[in-house]
């Protein structure tokens, strides 16, 4: 898995790692993108699928090829199998990066907006009072790229939760104690 | 086990109950602020404005009811009702036992007589151990005698009451209680049954602990308390400050006054639907199909044996084919058939909304929309206004036409789909079942204050001027499909239906692009849509809960947007705020000042000048 390398560093600051309270005011409402180890570590994760499917598929094919012989119906099997771990392996290199320059991020005194999405995209608003609690994950392969998955919820029903994946540790702490922070300033009357 | 109604179990318990480390309410955790004052002593009395938090006393249990004992039992004929109630779940085991035992098979009987028996021992000791009542602001359920089960709801969570009344329940005087809270779809506690006496007192004493928490808040320093900071959990649950922070609240408050008048708190009636009203609603309705289901079920489950297969739908055909007509007569005849079964449809919808709704009156009461209706089984709905996170108005064709409309609300939480739930889930969907149009500004204004129904000077917008073509397009490539696939097995007679499908696909695109329209207005955002049944959907800024942009490829060519809304309402009114074929450079701009009147809106105290400026 090593052998995969970041060649697209995408451009852009992250955000201030010190977790010093700041008044709402202060925060710069300029957009972060995530954490470029994030295409790493989707590129680590494609990886993965991709092995998983050319073997399963390897042992599928042959179990055809044993069966049936070499007719029309095995060799339509092989090549969408080759087709198919093809596109995986192609879309596992690049798509990452692809994601990665749709993927933005700001947090400004009316609440955290998230920009996603390739072909349909989407601009998710949510305002500070309207958070209930956030969460934040951190999966075996996350952890070595020093990544994490921030889950916002809120009290609404179809997105009762917001992901955003692929911020380093420290910067989704650092949105998390912020978040919260101005949510208790809104609350304590 | 013993059915003293002056036992004082609750007493006995309760101490255990607050001992606990983990039922740390901000508000009803601290007796001193909540505490009523007792009026048989005097000398100890807590004055309201006397805010200094004092540790909670086990002993000081009689909070709210003073004089009597604060515990109650159920009814005596809940024993009857909750054999009823479980006995629906033995109807299928019983005439499944019933049909073996005609085939000398007695297992099953044998089981079905065992399994009913210790039902009916459950429902005794359910009843006989059975006791509730309302201690330091939680409704607590207690249950059961070897296991013993505590349930406790603290009351300010405390969304709706919900009342059933059926014939056999009529027959007795009493009611079927749903206490509702925010979360989780079923009643949080169901009290089968009790008397409209108990009730009264349940919700008094209820609804005057929300009067309490909510008159107290401003004045005590509870909140200033940083252990007593509400957790996130909370947050949903605080919005009924909102609007109850509209009672003016005096220093010297004299909050026992005010308890003991909460029974008689001014219930002021907004509306009443007459017959004639509930007919036309009827019409409207498509509700005699459910009378179909059920004479198909009906049909299947006892007058025709055979399985329901793939081979059956063919067998209905071919026997159906031979009856199809052959001449003019005919025609007219299958014409007349059709026309009777649609009325004879009308009339069950009628029938049924008159069953349902009869009666139907909507009062305010304190805080509180209380709906009451119903011919056989009669319901009795309250829904605390401020809970409100939605409210849809519904007008098919024919009310258009009169000058009706529907009112549906969408309140957080109780939505669920179950049964039992589900009608009062109704209540809900058509919570103001028909009203005419000239009411309308009144009654939204009641329902939710500071609600101006101003239509015509609110600044609609529509949808981009491109949509009508964007829409013809989609319509032509649809009908192309079509009408290639019918011309090429029906030629040349397939060449016909595109020919008539044209000006119905041009009307289509047209009438929806005009139809669709968006308004933002002072107490939030309103959403049009529908050709035949009209929606108007609106829900407030304080509500939303997220506000969202979502752009397709196709949006993307065309410079179009969509804007979604999410609220915490479940959906029962069926029209979701997505506002489609926005201009893309409008939307935008629109976005970020609802990003930013959102977050000026917010369900606490701190934001509520600043929500009156704004309206």
């Amino acid at each position: 898995m090593e052998e995969i390398a970041v060649d697209a560093q995408p451009t852009g600051e992250q955000p201030p790692a010190d977790l010093t309270p700041k008044p709402a005011s202060e925060i710069t409402p300029e957009f972060y993108p995530l954490d470029p180890q994030f295409i790493s570590f989707s590129r680590t994760t494609g990886f993965i699928f991709t092995t998983i499917l050319t073997l399963g598929g390897l042992v599928a094919c042959l179990i055809v090829w044993r069966s049936q012989g070499l007719n029309w119906v095995t060799i339509l099997v092989l090549s969408c199998y080759l087709i198919l771990v093809s596109a995986s392996a192609w879309s596992s290199w690049s798509w990452p990066a692809i994601e990665f320059r749709n993927v933005k991020w700001r947090l400004d005194s009316t609440g955290l907006e998230i920009h996603r999405g390739v072909f349909w995209r989407h601009q998710i608003a949510i305002p500070i009072a309207r958070l209930q609690h956030a969460d934040i994950s951190q999966g075996p392969v996350q952890r070595r790229y020093g990544l994490s998955k921030l889950t916002i919820f809120t009290a609404g029903t179809s997105h009762a939760s917001i992901e955003l994946d692929g911020l380093s540790l420290d910067s989704a702490t650092w949105l998390r104690d912020q978040l919260i922070r101005q949510r208790e300033a809104l609350d304590v009357v | 086990m013993s059915s003293d109604p002056s036992d004082n179990t609750l007493e006995n318990h309760t101490p255990s109950i607050k001992s606990g480390p983990g039922d740390l309410e901000p508000v009803s955790s601290t007796p001193a602020d909540l505490t009523i004052p007792d009026s048989s002593s005097s000398e100890d009395q807590v004055q309201p404005t006397d805010a200094q938090p004092q540790p909670p006393t086990p002993n000081s249990g009689r909070s709210f009811e003073p004089a009597k004992p604060s515990t109650s039992y159920l009814h005596w004929s809940s024993l009857l009702f909750d054999v009823l109630a479980h006995g629906r779940q033995y109807i299928f085991p019983i005439a499944f036992a019933f049909l073996s035992a005609t085939r000398q098979n007695w297992f099953w009987g044998v089981a079905a007589i065992v399994s009913l028996f210790f039902s009916l021992l459950r429902t005794f000791f359910r009843y006989f151990t059975l006791h509730f009542g309302i201690h330091q602001g939680e409704l607590i359920v207690n249950q059961g005698l070897i296991f013993k089960s505590t349930r406790t709801i603290p009351t300010r969570k405390i969304q709706n009451i919900d009342l059933r009344q059926n014939v056999l329940h009529r027959f007795f005087g009493v009611y079927e209680v749903h206490v509702e809270t925010a979360s989780g779809q079923d009643a949080e506690a169901v009290l089968r049954v009790l008397t409209k006496p108990q009730i009264d007192q349940l919700r008094a004493e209820i609804f005057s602990s929300h009067k309490q928490t909510a008159t107290y808040r401003p004045a005590g320093n509870v909140l200033h308390d940083p252990s007593l900071t509400p957790t996130p959990d909370h947050a949903p649950q605080l919005d009924p400050t909102v609007d109850l922070a509209n009672i003016p609240v005096q220093p010297g408050f004299d909050s026992q006054k005010y308890l003991e008048n909460s029974d008689e708190l001014h219930e002021s009636v907004l509306l009443q639907v007459p017959l004639r009203h509930l007919l036309l609603a009827g019409l409207t309705s498509n509700r005699g199909w459910v009378v179909v289901g059920v004479l198909i079920g009906l049909y299947y489950q006892f007058v025709s044996w055979e399985s329901w297969d793939d081979k059956a739908i063919g067998k209905w055909i071919r026997q159906l084919l031979p009856l199809m007509p052959h001449d003019q007569s005919g025609w007219l005849g299958l014409a007349a058939m059709v026309l009777v079964f649609w009325g004879c449809l009308k009339l069950f919808s009628m029938g049924w909304y008159v069953v349902r709704f009869y009666g139907y009156r909507l009062a305010l009461s304190g805080n509180d929309l209380r709906v009451t209706c119903g011919l056989l089984t009669s319901y009795s709905v309250t829904v605390p206004r401020e809970r409100i996170q939605f409210i849809s108005l519904q007008q098919p064709w024919l009310f258009r036409w009169r000058g009706y409309s529907r009112v549906s609300i969408e309140t957080a939480g109780g939505a669920s789909q179950s049964d039992g739930q589900d009608q009062i889930q109704l209540m809900r969907t058509a919570f103001v079942p028909i009203i005419a149009l000239t009411d309308l500004g009144p009654l939204l204004s009641a329902i939710r204050p500071n609600l101006l129904w101003n239509e015509s000077k609110w600044v609609w917008q529509g949808t981009a001027s491109r949509t009508g073509r964007r829409l013809l397009r989609f319509n032509l490539i649809v009908g192309c499909l079509i009408s290639t696939v019918l011309t090429w097995f029906y030629w040349p007679w397939g060449l016909l239906v595109p020919i008539g499908l044209l000006p119905l696909l041009v009307w289509h695109a047209n009438k929806t692009a005009k139809s669709l329209r968006y308004a933002r207005t002072p107490f939030g955002v309103v959403y049009r849509s529908g050709l035949l049944t009209r929606k108007t959907s609106m829900t407030f800024f304080e509500k939303l809960q997220t506000i969202k942009i979502v752009q397709s490829p196709f949006d993307r060519r065309w410079g179009m947007i969509e804007l979604h809304f999410d609220t915490a309402g479940a959906g029962p009114a069926d029209h979701p705020i997505h506002v489609r074929y926005l201009d893309a450079l409008w939307a935008q701009n629109e976005f970020a000042e609802l990003r930013s009147l959102a977050s000026q809106h917010c369900p606490n105290q701190k934001r509520v000048d600043r929500w009156h400026s704004v309206d």
